[in-house]
């Protein structure tokens, strides 16, 4: 594989390629083809039992790369030609690709060459015809039928070895005969034209016919390989190896995808770490604002505690202290009596606004009745002041003689009328007035 | 070594899920990070301010009233009657001595009755308020005889001068019509009460 390495690095500097990508058409010792009767199924069950022959019938140790692909149609049977190669050896081929800078894309059996090179030629003879194609380093023998191979194997032997190959192509023909029961109707042989005409002589001495089919060019798989297209029906590539590419980019997406979110998380973050900065600087001058409102609030708490109950027993004073009338009252009322009128009792009481006042009196000399005027004289004179009387009131004395003789309430009192002269004049009076 | 990167070969899509992963965890875990500490902080500062306006408002509203007692001089007339209040079974004492001298001063003899006093409702200071009846009569009225109302008016001026707290309730005056015969007073004494 380091020769394949060096051979592919070489190329790639001399031709000046910067492609990047190879295709492989691979004969080797350890690529095996073989023949698998698989009974009908869906696809996911097909590709399971093929699975599980690879597993049992590799020619070689350790995990295998693999393809399957279905066989012309024999008889009533059907069944599916697989192509197997060791993983290790998948592996160092990409390797050695990868040393050259070069990405593999497809590892395609040299037997995919083949029906092309049947198609090229004449088919006109028939089938089934068993086709051998002589490669650097053995054959590939592929029985056709006319729809399709039926087999392919690839025979490592040296090519100039003439009986060895007649012997393989017999054992070919038998094999065909047995296992599918149909007779290979010619043998084509392709390759470099001295070793297939050494072939054909040694075929024709032991009874063999063959067809010189084609003469292989030296640039032959180039000029195939070129032409077979980007998408090779049998490729050996591993899936995650062919996809290889792909995850890498996506893998490189998705890191820097990742990245740029950290990225862009590690600014939000710095960016809200700035903002909650401010924030926490902002705090502190509130706190700071808010033990001074506090420390103030608590102070005025203080005194508006003390000022409450200052107020409620200064409002409680104000709500039943009266102006103290009582100091001048008496003297007013003595300036403003008019002889002989004197007075005998004076009430003052509080009331909801000011005093009330009520105040009783005579006439100086006991017993002498109260002279026409005077009370109202007395009403008069106070009039301007600041007492305001409502009911001004002269009692009367007791009826003497013949009115104590009638019954009090009695009617018939009111059949006499009683003149001016007999009515007794009042003897007391009784004010009743508000200061404010 | 060896057998760690072969690990890491062999669990490649691992790996790549990790190297993604990993960044977007730690993305999420820094952005959840900083928006639940921001807005925990963003949350304490409108508290805050919300407090401080609080306190603000609070603290006016006190003002007001600071300035509304002061206009009506609260604590300067809050301090005057405090300091009238008599004090106390030892003040009410002092003040009866007080107003019984006042009276022989001004020819009266005085008869005094106390009632039982009130709390004053709504107060933090045990003011009592004790209702007493004031019986002045003048000193020779056991002869029926009469004196000058003047006399009364002097009396009645220098109780009001008293810097005890007296509050007038009734006054009632009787007269002969030749002079006074006596006076009757019901009052309030606002009496400062202390706890014994």
């Amino acid at each position: 594989m380091e020769e394949l390495g060096v051979a592919l690095r070489r190329a790639v500097t001399e031709l000046g390629s910067t492609v990047g990508k190879g295709a492989l058409l691979l004969a080797h010792s350890q690529l095996a083809q073989t023949f698998l009767e698989i009974p009908q199924g869906s696809d996911a069950v097909i590709r399971q039992l093929v699975a599980r022959e690879v597993e049992r019938q590799k020619p070689f140790s350790g995990p295998a790369v693999w393809q399957d692909e279905p066989s012309a149609p024999y008889g009533n049977g059907t069944g599916r030609l697989l192509h197997l190669l060791p993983r290790a050896v998948h592996d160092d081929l990409a390797a050695a690709f990868r040393s050259a800078g070069l990405q593999l894309t497809s590892v395609i059996p040299v037997s995919e060459a083949v029906p092309e090179l049947n198609s090229g030629s004449g088919a006109a003879g028939g089938y089934p015809v068993l086709v051998g194609v002589l490669i650097p380093g053995g054959i590939v023998l592929s029985l056709r039928q006319r729809d399709g191979a039926l087999l392919v194997r690839s025979i490592p032997l040296p090519i100039c070895d003439p009986e060895r190959i007649g012997a393989e192509l017999r054992r070919t023909a038998s094999f065909a005969r047995q296992q599918f029961q149909i007779s290979v109707a010619r043998i084509c042989l392709a390759g470099p034209a001295i070793a297939v005409e050494e072939v054909r002589r040694v075929g024709a001495s032991s009874g063999l016919v063959f067809e010189v089919w084609a003469e292989t060019a030296l640039d032959y798989w180039a000029t195939w390989a070129q032409t077979y297209g980007d998408q090779p029906r049998i490729n050996l590539l591993s899936r995650e190896y062919s996809e290889a590419p792909q995850r890498r980019v996506r893998s490189l997406w998705s890191q820097r995808f990742g990245l740029t979110c950290l990225g862009l998380a590690t600014v939000l973050s710095l960016v809200l770490e700035f903002h909650r900065t401010k924030e926490v600087a902002d705090q502190s001058h509130l706190r700071m604002e808010l033990t001074r409102l506090e420390k103030s609030v608590v102070e005025a708490r203080t005194v508006n505690d003390r000022m409450r109950i200052q107020a409620l027993l200064v409002h409680a004073w104000d709500a039943t202290v009266r102006l103290p009338v009582y100091l001048w009252l008496p003297g007013y009322l003595a300036e403003r009596l008019a002889d002989p009128l004197v007075v005998t009792n004076l009430y003052l009481v509080t009331q909801s606004s000011g005093w009330r006042l009520r105040l009783a009196g005579c006439v100086s000399s006991a017993g002498q009745a109260i002279p026409d005027n005077t009370v109202s004289s007395f009403l008069t004179e106070l009039s301007d002041g600041p007492l305001q009387f409502e009911v001004g009131v002269a009692d009367s004395p007791p009826l003497i003689g013949r009115s104590n003789l009638v019954m009090t309430g009695s009617w018939t009192q009111r059949l006499e009328p009683l003149t001016q002269e007999s009515r007794p004049r009042p003897t007391r009076f009784q004010l009743e007035g508000t200061l404010p | 070594m060896k057998r760690f990167q072969g690990f890491l070969r062999r669990k490649g899509p691992v790996r790549e899920r990790l190297l993604v992963l990993v960044p977007l965890v730690i993305a999420a875990v820094l952005v959840l990070g900083s928006s639940l500490r921001w807005v925990r902080t963003v949350n304490m500062t409108s508290r805050l301010t919300r407090n401080v306006g609080q306190m603000e408002r609070d603290l006016e509203v006190r003002e007001q009233f600071h300035a509304r007692a002061r206009q009506t001089a609260i604590e300067e007339r809050h301090a005057e009657l405090r300091e009238r209040l008599v004090e106390g079974l030892e003040g009410c004492r002092e003040w009866l001595t007080r107003v019984t001298c006042t009276a022989a001063h001004h020819g009266f003899r005085v008869g005094i009755k106390f009632g039982t006093g009130s709390r004053l409702p709504g107060q933090e200071l045990p003011v009592d308020l004790v209702p007493l009846n004031l019986e002045f009569l003048p000193q020779n009225s056991s002869e029926g005889e009469s004196c000058h109302s003047a006399h009364l008016i002097g009396l009645l001026y220098d109780l009001e001068s008293d810097r005890a707290p007296l509050q007038v309730v009734e006054l009632t005056l009787k007269g002969s019509g030749r002079g006074l015969v006596s006076a009757s007073i019901v009052a309030r004494l606002w009496v400062f009460a202390p706890p014994l």
